[in-house]
């Protein structure tokens, strides 16, 4: 009798200690990358270039857009979005560039706006319709030019953004920041005046665009001219031909090209005597795998390009 | 000894209701102030240690105490709002990270919380399914929100209407869930998350519409001036955002103005804190900067306060339920004289006796101290959940 006593006891013992542990939910882990490498995102190809030449030496400078997409086309994937939450800087063009920032979830204290500071110089584009609601409304924002960067002495100052983001964010490395902020200015100031000295000897001519990129060069170099909305592969119809016709028609006339038109465009221009060039703004790394080479190369062969006209 | 111990269980049989009575009462006055010390200090340890992971709070000036609650529980909304620039300021300088918070809106009785990516990351707080919010207009829930709502990834969730009257106010906002948190045993589980930016669409300070440069929208215009198109009041706001309209939503005027009910800042380091302490105590009397611990603190000393006289009060029924313990174990002993005599007379000894007198009495007090030591553990390790649970049901 005693004995099931202590059995029954024990038994309830165990049944109190079974019944009340509790069973933690299965849990997804949404921790960021192991390694303590810091991860730097750009967003297109000049601010890739910058800042890998500032910081590539001690930090993972990564440009996430497709190689056969415009990075001011480019729309991430929510997979692209939640890997940009875990970098530690994220570094944008600014002027609109990558607008879909407005719209994705992603920490502004990761944020660096490489125009910020010259936002007084962003050309509005004044063909663009804005919105208000009701007479006493805001208006919404009209959009402006994006390739900031073809202004060499704006794409200074956003080399500087990004030195000075750098430093603040990792002061053990400011020293060497600065020297390679220092170099690569001084590159990029005998890039501007190589282009100032180009633009001169094209002073007068009747420039004509493949496509609305060059607003900040035209400013810059002082070469105002029309842009068409071309594509160096897309063969243009028979209406856009005529429109380029009536444009360069008994004038000094040059095409500057985004990029190297196809060979049915380029017999075509020849037909037509008119002269053309190639200024690449470079906004995303060339996908051709025997073109080794980076923005600032492609720069020079800008100019190189310039120069042999 | 066997025939003491089976005599001893033979009266405990006999009389168990009135030892079952004996061991409840004697258990209850035993454990009560234990067991009130035990969950008012683990209700203040967690109410300090959310104070304490997170050592400041910059909000509009007003109530320390106000916005303490508000930010660290979302029980209430500050009375003013800070701007967003305000978040811009902190981060100036690289004093420190800024997580902004706006907690105005609700979804079924749950708050709405506008914030970053960074606040998940900074509660350490994981996903039992799905994942972050990553486009505008996604929500994540909290695990108890989950619970409660029956929702699941894949599911939405509507914002509550401010006022059912005002029709010209804040619109409902039908958002996808696209993560569910796992328990924390935090506020934030009763939370539901969604990107600052979603706040403001709630708020009407973003929306999407139709294009109206679109032939098609000719009578939602109003006039048009120079390149800007004025709407009137007949534009049909999207109440959901998809795949298809994100596009469209946007923003009037500068996000700078936009409102938040707070900012957690994360300074660098000790002199960054000091640093952002000091810049705001001496500048801003628009805004303030509150230490949490320190405020919760003070409450809690009221709170303790309250349960030290909960306790004495306890403490004095516990003696009055010793003394009818005490008596009730002397008339027990008064009734059980015919036992003892016939005992004695059958040729138990006198140890034998007072073995088995005493038994009543070590049987009630070992069950009572068992009992009440078992309660004691119980409440350490499951007293709050269990408070929770109970309240919440």
């Amino acid at each position: 009798m005693t004995n099931d006593y202590f059995n029954i006891a024990f038994l309830c013992f165990l049944v109190l200690i079974v019944g009340c542990s509790d069973e933690k939910p299965k849990e997804k882990n949404n921790s960021g990358p192991i390694n303590n490498a810091v991860l730097i995102t750009t967003l297109n190809y000049p601010l890739f270039y910058f800042t890998t030449t500032l910081a590539g030496d001690w930090a993972d400078v990564s440009l996430p857009v497709p190689g056969n997409i415009d990075p001011a086309l480019w729309q991430p994937s929510v997979n692209d979005i939640l890997a940009l939450q875990k970098v530690d800087l994220i570094i944008l063009n600014g002027a609109g560039y990558s607008n879909w920032i407005t719209k994705a979830s992603v920490p502004s204290s990761r944020l660096i706006d490489t125009s910020e500071n010259f936002v007084d110089q962003l050309i509005e584009i004044p063909s663009d319709t804005t919105h208000s609601h009701g007479p006493q409304g805001e208006h919404s924002h009209g959009d402006y030019a994006l390739t900031t960067w073809m202004d060499i002495s704006l794409a200074k100052k956003q080399v500087t953004a990004i030195a000075r983001a750098l430093s603040e964010k990792w002061p053990t490395h400011e020293m060497s920041v600065i020297k390679k902020e220092k170099e690569l200015l001084k590159k990029l100031t005998t890039l501007d005046e190589s282009y100032h000295a180009q633009a001169r000897k094209l002073a007068g001519k009747n420039i004509i665009y493949s496509h609305p990129v060059y607003q900040y060069f035209e400013r810059r170099y002082q070469l105002p001219g029309y842009s068409l909305h071309w594509e160096p592969d897309q063969m243009p119809n028979q209406e856009q031909w005529e429109l380029l016709n009536k444009l360069s028609h008994n004038k000094d006339s040059l095409l500057i090209w985004e990029d190297f038109p196809s060979q049915k465009i380029i017999e075509k221009l020849n037909h037509m005597q008119l002269k053309y060039t190639v200024i690449r703004p470079m906004a995303n790394k060339s996908i051709e795998p025997t073109l080794k080479t980076n923005w600032l190369e492609e720069q020079k062969g800008n100019h190189q390009r310039m120069n042999n006209l | 000894m066997n025939d003491l111990l089976y005599l001893s269980i033979q009266y405990i049989r006999y009389h168990s209701k009135k030892l079952f009575a004996l061991i409840l009462a004697i258990t209850l006055v035993s454990w009560l102030p234990i067991g009130i010390q035990s969950i008012v200090n683990q209700t203040a340890d967690q109410l300090l240690s959310r104070a304490e992971q997170t050592p400041l709070i910059i909000g509009a000036s007003g109530s320390p105490l106000e916005l303490s609650l508000g930010s660290l529980y979302f029980r209430s909304h500050p009375a003013s709002n800070l701007n967003y620039s305000e978040l811009q300021k902190v981060e100036e300088g690289g004093l420190a990270t800024a997580i902004p918070l706006y907690f105005r809106f609700h979804a079924q009785g749950h708050p709405i919380v506008g914030t970053s990516p960074d606040y998940l990351d900074y509660r350490k707080l994981r996903f039992s399914s799905g994942r972050p919010m990553a486009l505008l207009g996604e929500a994540i829930l909290g695990a108890e929100v989950a619970r409660v709502t029956g929702l699941k990834v894949g599911d939405y969730i509507i914002s509550s209407p401010e006022s059912v009257f005002d029709i010209a106010g804040v619109y409902p906002l039908k958002m996808p869930v696209v993560g569910i948190l796992a328990p924390s045993l935090s506020p934030d589980d009763k939370a539901v998350f969604v990107d600052i930016k979603t706040s403001w669409v709630i708020e009407g300070l973003g929306h999407g519409h139709q294009d109206l440069n679109n032939k098609k929208a000719s009578r939602q215009i109003l006039k048009k001036e120079g390149n800007n198109i004025v709407a009137n009041a007949s534009v049909r706001q999207y109440n959901e955002i998809t795949k298809n309209n994100l596009e469209s939503f946007h923003f009037h005027g500068n996000n700078d103005t936009h409102p938040l009910s707070a900012i957690i800042p994360i300074p660098k380091d000790k002199k960054s804190s000091t640093l952002l302490l000091g810049r705001y105590l001496e500048e801003n009397k628009d805004t303030q900067i509150v230490r949490s611990k320190k405020v919760i603190g003070e409450l809690l000393d009221t709170v303790f306060t309250v349960r030290d006289y909960i306790v004495i009060g306890v403490f004095i029924i516990a003696l009055s339920t010793a003394a009818i313990a005490l008596l009730v174990f002397y008339l027990s002993l008064q009734l059980r004289q015919a036992e003892r005599f016939t005992l004695s007379h059958i040729g138990a000894g006198r140890i034998q006796i007072y073995c088995l007198m005493a038994t009543e009495v070590i049987t009630v007090l070992l069950i009572s101290v068992g009992l009440s030591a078992l309660l004691t553990l119980g409440t350490q390790h499951f007293g709050i959940q269990l408070l929770q649970t109970l309240l919440l049901t």
